[in-house]
């Protein structure tokens, strides 16, 4: 039975993602949620592209939003020229679609990459993350003082109805982003999983694992994190590129630390050993950052928790996880591990109510009100013991289920 | 005799300690040269200088007549000249036909190709198979490097030391905290390496080295104190008295 399925499985993870990608408008709809989708596009890209960097090559970057940022701003840069070019109707740009946009954002991120990369690439480690950090704040603040192309505070907008149209796909509702988004993404991802595959792609995870080493079959690390830095800040340009054909707009912040910072933690929540970690990490993150604040005063708080409680509990983040799964079912041993790997789940999902029961009920001691517990019909009393102990319950459960699992584990072993 | 490997007046310093003070040593092509010597005299530090991962003080490297000394280890691997290490070096991530691919790159001059996929690197791919198979890891081939039993990780080691096709190769101390069993099996297959290559080990078995070398030079407190045939240092009372000392007594 293997035997005939050889064929499907380096095929199936693509015919897949198509296939969701294709019937995701047939399910979903409304301008809202194709806006979050458009986003969680945007953030594959670029958590992906960043793991070119980390996970990949063993760069620890604080500055990758440099190449997103720059990436966006020039192709937002060309969709000005090309709704100038609009009104003659002649010229290169003229005849340049909007869709075809994130090559240029590709373009602008490869480039700086390949200006800037040669003196960060000597060391990697302590000194590639803080040169990084310059450089990063050093843009950014460098930004501001040359308006005409930053924009200043306000940033550069546009129009991304402009340009030659390709068989009447318009870019006008973000249910029609989506089409560009899915394309670019699908495009996006398969280049970068294939640059795993080349020997550029292994030799960067050679570095990874053993720089020294490297020199004595041949290669410099330098000239290989060189060329992995530049591909990685492509990437993100392309990203960027994509970026500014959904928001119409780009400011200086697309440059600087924050951006840098949830590359960083979409790609360590997602996972950074395993290739698509990053995508579930931008996805988780994304629609985090977008839904959680519809709910809660302490959105930002809570993505903050997911972020340490993965980098303490769950080191290979969720595509680690995912992984295990996966491995242990092709070795069949899945039902051995199952009841271990419930228990911690159920004693994650127990603390974490706990832990959400008391952050809502300090806001609303703080602040008066907890839209939470009102979306949820619920109308808890902070001064009533009861509720208290009802969290403290919720708490004990959680660990007491934590240690009943993990005897289980090594009652097992 | 043609020479592989020509070392004249070679010196190392760390601040004020001299620790190779003038090396000369000469390594014939096809040779199988053992460097031995007792604990801190300078036998790491001395392949550290030739294989390029340190810059002598003073003193000359030639590989094949051309000089080699001060030159990054990458240009010497292209030169010709490959090491092993004495601690186990390789990628640990990597799976063991991976180490091995990646060994393999520099000579179809691959490693910097991002368009087309490693398994198109024809040359890379048959070399790796054949260095695997050379080192009895077949059976290994997928299993990460890092996670390999030791005597695995130290063949894993040699292989990717070999499989750049360089002709002088350096192994450094192959078969230290091996079993006997598992030395047995190394001494086989540095003598296979042993045909075709030029061969300088460091190693404490004095049992492999009177097995495999057919030229050892004694290194003590950062010179070589003799050179010659392995029956020559056996009956050389300086090395007697330096070296072999109790174990000759």
């Amino acid at each position: 039975m293997n035997k005939s399925l050889s064929w499907w499985r380096p095929v199936a993870p693509w015919a897949i993602s198509a296939l969701v990608l294709v019937t995701l408008p047939l399910v979903v709809a409304g301008n809202g949620t194709f806006s979050i989708i458009n986003v969680v596009a945007i953030n594959i890209v670029f958590a992906l592209s960043y793991n070119m960097l980390l996970g990949q090559g063993g760069m620890l970057s604080f500055g990758h939003a440099v190449f997103f940022g720059l990436g966006a701003y020039g192709a937002i840069h060309a969709m000005n020229l090309i709704g100038e070019a609009g009104y003659d109707g002649h010229g290169f740009w003229a005849f340049f679609p909007v869709y075809l946009l994130p090559l240029v954002g590709f373009a602008c991120g490869a480039l700086a990459a390949l200006v800037v990369g040669w003196p960060f690439c000597r060391r990697a480690g302590t000194a590639f993350a803080m040169i990084t950090l310059g450089l990063g704040e050093l843009v950014a603040a460098g930004s501001q003082m040359v308006p005409t192309v930053f924009g200043g505070e306000a940033g550069v907008f546009s129009n991304r109805m402009v340009g030659p149209v390709w068989f009447g796909l318009e870019l006008a509702q973000p249910a029609d982003v989506y089409w560009f988004m899915a394309f670019w993404t699908l495009v996006a991802v398969f280049a970068m999983w294939a640059f795993t595959r080349t020997p550029l792609g292994r030799m960067s995870n050679a570095v990874r694992d053993n720089a020294d080493r490297l020199q004595f079959i041949g290669y410099p690390p330098r000239n290989l994190r060189f060329l992995v830095f530049i591909a990685a800040g492509g990437f993100a340009g392309l990203g960027g590129g994509m970026a500014a054909v959904n928001y119409e707009i780009v400011t200086p912040e697309s440059l600087g630390l924050l951006t840098s910072g949830l590359a960083l933690l979409m790609a360590a929540v997602g996972g950074l050993a395993v290739f698509y970690g990053p995508m579930v990490g931008a996805i988780l993150v994304t629609v985090m950052n977008s839904l959680l604040s519809d709910y809660t005063d302490a959105s930002i708080l809570y993505v903050g928790l997911v972020f340490l409680a993965v980098v303490m509990f769950a080191p290979g983040g969720l595509g680690g996880g995912i992984e295990q799964v996966r491995l242990a079912w092709r070795r069949g041993d899945l039902g051995a591990h199952l009841p271990c790997w419930l228990g911690g789940a159920l004693a994650v999902l127990l603390i974490a109510l706990g832990l959400v029961s008391t952050i809502e009920l300090v806001y609303q001691i703080s602040h008066g009100r907890d839209k939470l517990a009102r979306l949820l019909g619920l109308e808890p009393d902070p001064a009533s013991p009861l509720v208290w102990l009802g969290i403290i319950t919720l708490f004990a459960a959680g660990y007491g289920v934590a240690r009943v699992s993990g005897r289980y584990r090594e009652a097992r072993a | 005799m043609s020479e592989a490997l020509n070392i004249l007046g070679l010196k190392k310093s760390f601040g004020p300690a001299e620790v190779i003070r003038g090396v000369d040593l000469t390594v014939a092509r096809g040779e199988v040269h053992a460097v031995i010597g007792p604990n801190g005299a300078g036998k790491s530090t001395f392949f550290n200088l030739v294989s390029g991962a340190f810059a002598p003080s003073a003193g000359q490297v030639s590989l094949h007549g051309r000089r080699i000394d001060g030159l990054a280890p990458e240009k010497i691997q292209q030169r010709g000249l490959a090491r092993s290490f004495q601690v186990s070096n390789v990628f640990g991530n990597l799976s063991v036909f991976e180490n091995l691919r990646c060994a393999c790159f520099k000579q179809s001059g691959a490693g910097y190709a991002f368009w087309r996929p490693a398994g198109s690197v024809k040359r890379a791919n048959r070399r790796a198979e054949e260095v695997l198979e050379m080192i009895g890891l077949t059976a290994l081939r997928d299993s990460p490097a890092g996670a390999l039993p030791y005597a695995s990780q130290r063949a894993l080691e040699i292989g990717m030391t070999i499989a750049g096709d360089a002709d002088v190769v350096l192994l450094d101390e192959p078969t230290a905290g091996m079993s006997n069993t598992e030395t047995t099996q190394a001494v086989s297959l540095i003598r296979r390496i042993a045909e075709g290559h030029t061969l300088m080990i460091v190693e404490h078995d004095m049992g492999v080295v009177f097995e495999l070398a057919d030229r050892i030079s004694v290194l003590v407190y950062g010179e070589i104190i003799a050179t010659g045939t392995p029956d020559a240092i056996r009956n050389d009372p300086r090395v007697k008295e330096a070296y072999l000392g109790e174990e000759a007594a």
